[in-house]
């Protein structure tokens, strides 16, 4: 019901937004003034917050040309209301909207001049979980300070993906960013799920999970203010029972 | 254009009538998205104790045992709940009159307009509530939730009077007490830091009695995070505001509360442990201090989410007694 209107809003500021400037893309192109210790394979971008499906850059070489990597995407999308971060090695970007190169009216470029490179980001790990469960993800990204051109705005955004049987790691998380766990098979944008950066480092039992989930609660950091609402618990409960969750252990290093 | 005053003014009515919760009325908040959008039913009994009860911001002098009936029904963005609570207790000294020439003056005589009111006694209440939840965007972030309720509440008052000179039943008043109001969360964001509290505005009316009152509440609770002792989590709120009729005007109510909170994840029930020291001032009196600690216990006892999948019987098992 909320996924309803805010996708509407979301057509319609595309919409608004392809009015307005008529921009759309399919090459993504990043410089960094410098990029010490950065190999050519290491750069990596999501698109729109799809953590799940980065795209690899390739790195543009020529006379004068240096720390400069290029991507053209399948489907083609709005400079004025598309949001890209990068990977690059261990490190991440926050998400910026891009500035537009159309020198080639045809082909315009969404370009971006970006600092590189960040510290190391840590990594999630999510463990002693039955191999089945179906478990997704939110990232809920920091404004970024690395723009380098007024154009590459920085937005706050929220990245999300599918923690799969094998791989189950979020990585190359920056401080302050927030990672939160939902119990689901495809992760919902609109909806909190358990705060990963609050759970304590030993294995969890499902009384353990639940008890984190009024706890944050309790704190008003899923988004609806402090509350210790009995009613709410029952829903956690009956929730949890049914994913079957047994047990939950997450590591953050 | 007109419209927008109207609006206005309809809101500031709705404000106008909000009640604070009796300190046994756990919060019942469920976030929609928590459901999926399914509707959710809860009935929850409640029992409990409480040292110097307080009904609305009026000390009973006495201490109370309550039991709470609560009936949620969540849909969409909607809940609808009805609510019964039997509180018993002590309450003063029966009532007398003296057919005096100037009047019918009774006993214990009627606190003075500008001191603070005496509570009703001890009695029952039914409670009706309607909620809506609205989602608050925030940049790059799931959106914040927040609830807006009405309510509306009464309590029957019987009065039995007696003749002081006699000693015989003088008359019986069949009155009342009704409360309306409405509750409003809402949400500060200063310096990155959010800040989450409830506007409340409530107008409650006693008539058919021997001390018929009214007061109007405006309220602010401010609800801190909470914090965790082991298993047990403990958490602050502080209501600030004014309430009228006992003489003066402006802030007189200072309310801060602390609730230790404990869920058995065997019993599936809620201990609840609140101290709430109430400073309130009347024209009479001054500033007073009531501190009101309360005790009670709460279950579900009926649990059902309304999915399309089928009812799973070891998940019904596991919730005890067959609440799902």
């Amino acid at each position: 019901m909320f996924s309803k209107w805010n996708r509407l809003a979301g057509a319609l500021a595309i919409l608004a937004a392809v009015a307005t400037r008529g921009a759309t893309s399919k090459v993504v192109k990043i410089e960094f003034p410098t990029c010490p210790g950065v190999k050519p394979g290491d750069v990596k971008m999501a698109q729109n917050g799809d953590d799940s499906t980065l795209f690899d850059l390739a790195p543009l070489t020529g006379p004068g040309v240096v720390c400069t990597w290029m991507r053209r995407v399948p489907e083609s999308f709005s400079t004025a209301t598309s949001h890209f971060s990068f990977r690059i090695g261990v490190n991440r970007t926050g998400c910026y909207r891009p500035d537009l190169d159309d020198t080639k009216q045809d082909d315009p470029v969404a370009v971006f001049v970006l600092a590189c490179c960040g510290s190391k980001g840590a990594t999630v790990t999510v463990e002693e979980l039955d191999p089945g469960m179906e478990l997704s993800y939110l990232r809920i990204v920091p404004m970024g300070n690395e723009a380098r051109r007024k154009k590459n705005i920085p937005v706050g955004c929220t990245e999300s993906g599918v923690l799969k049987d094998d791989v189950r790691t979020v990585t190359r998380v920056v401080s302050k960013e927030k990672v939160r766990l939902q119990f689901r098979d495809k992760p919902d944008p609109f909806f909190f799920g358990l705060l990963v950066n609050d759970l304590p480092a030993k294995p969890l039992t499902r009384d353990g999970v639940l008890y984190q989930f009024i706890y944050q609660r309790g704190k008003g950091i899923d988004g609806s203010g402090t509350s210790l609402s009995p009613n709410a618990i029952e829903v956690d409960a009956l929730k949890l029972r049914q994913t079957g969750l047994k047990r939950l252990k997450v590591t953050v290093k | 254009m007109r419209a927008r005053p109207t609006l206005l003014l309809l809101f500031l009515a709705a404000t106008a009538a909000a009640q604070p919760r009796s300190i046994f009325d756990a919060d019942d908040f469920v976030d929609p998205r928590e459901r999926d959008g399914h509707p959710l039913f809860v009935s929850r009994l409640l029992l409990g104790v409480a040292k110097s009860y307080v009904d609305r911001y009026r000390p009973l002098h006495h201490d109370a045992g309550f039991v709470h009936i609560a009936n949620s029904f969540y849909f969409s963005d909607f809940q609808f709940d009805y609510k019964r609570s039997e509180v018993r207790g002590e309450h003063g000294v029966p009532v007398m009159v003296c057919e005096c020439e100037e009047g019918p003056i009774y006993f214990p005589t009627p606190p003075a307009p500008d001191a603070t009111p005496a509570a009703p006694p001890p009695g029952s209440t039914d409670t009706l509530q309607f909620a809506w939840y609205r989602t608050v965007g925030v940049e790059g972030a799931p959106p914040l939730m927040l609830r807006y309720r009405l309510s509306w509440s009464r309590q029957p008052i019987d009065t039995a009077v007696t003749e002081i000179a006699t000693g015989e039943k003088f008359a019986r008043l069949s009155g009342r007490e009704q409360s309306f109001g409405l509750e409003a969360d809402t949400h500060l964001r200063i310096r990155g830091r959010d800040i989450f509290g409830s506007l409340q505005f409530a107008r409650t009316k006693r008539s058919g009695t021997v001390d018929d009152r009214s007061q109007n509440e405006l309220t602010y609770t401010n609800r801190f995070p909470a914090w965790r002792f082991r298993r047990i989590l403990l958490r602050p709120t502080l209501t600030v505001g004014g309430v009228s009729g006992r003489g003066g005007t402006a802030l007189n109510v200072v309310h801060p509360q602390f609730e230790a909170f404990w869920h058995d994840t065997t019993t599936r029930a809620n201990l609840h442990l609140i101290w709430a020291p109430q400073t309130i001032r009347s024209g009479r009196g001054g500033w007073t201090t009531t501190h009101q600690i309360a005790f009670f216990v709460d279950r579900a006892l009926f649990v059902r989410l309304f999915t399309n999948e089928p009812r799973n019987d070891s998940a019904r098992q596991d919730a005890g007694g067959g609440a799902f």
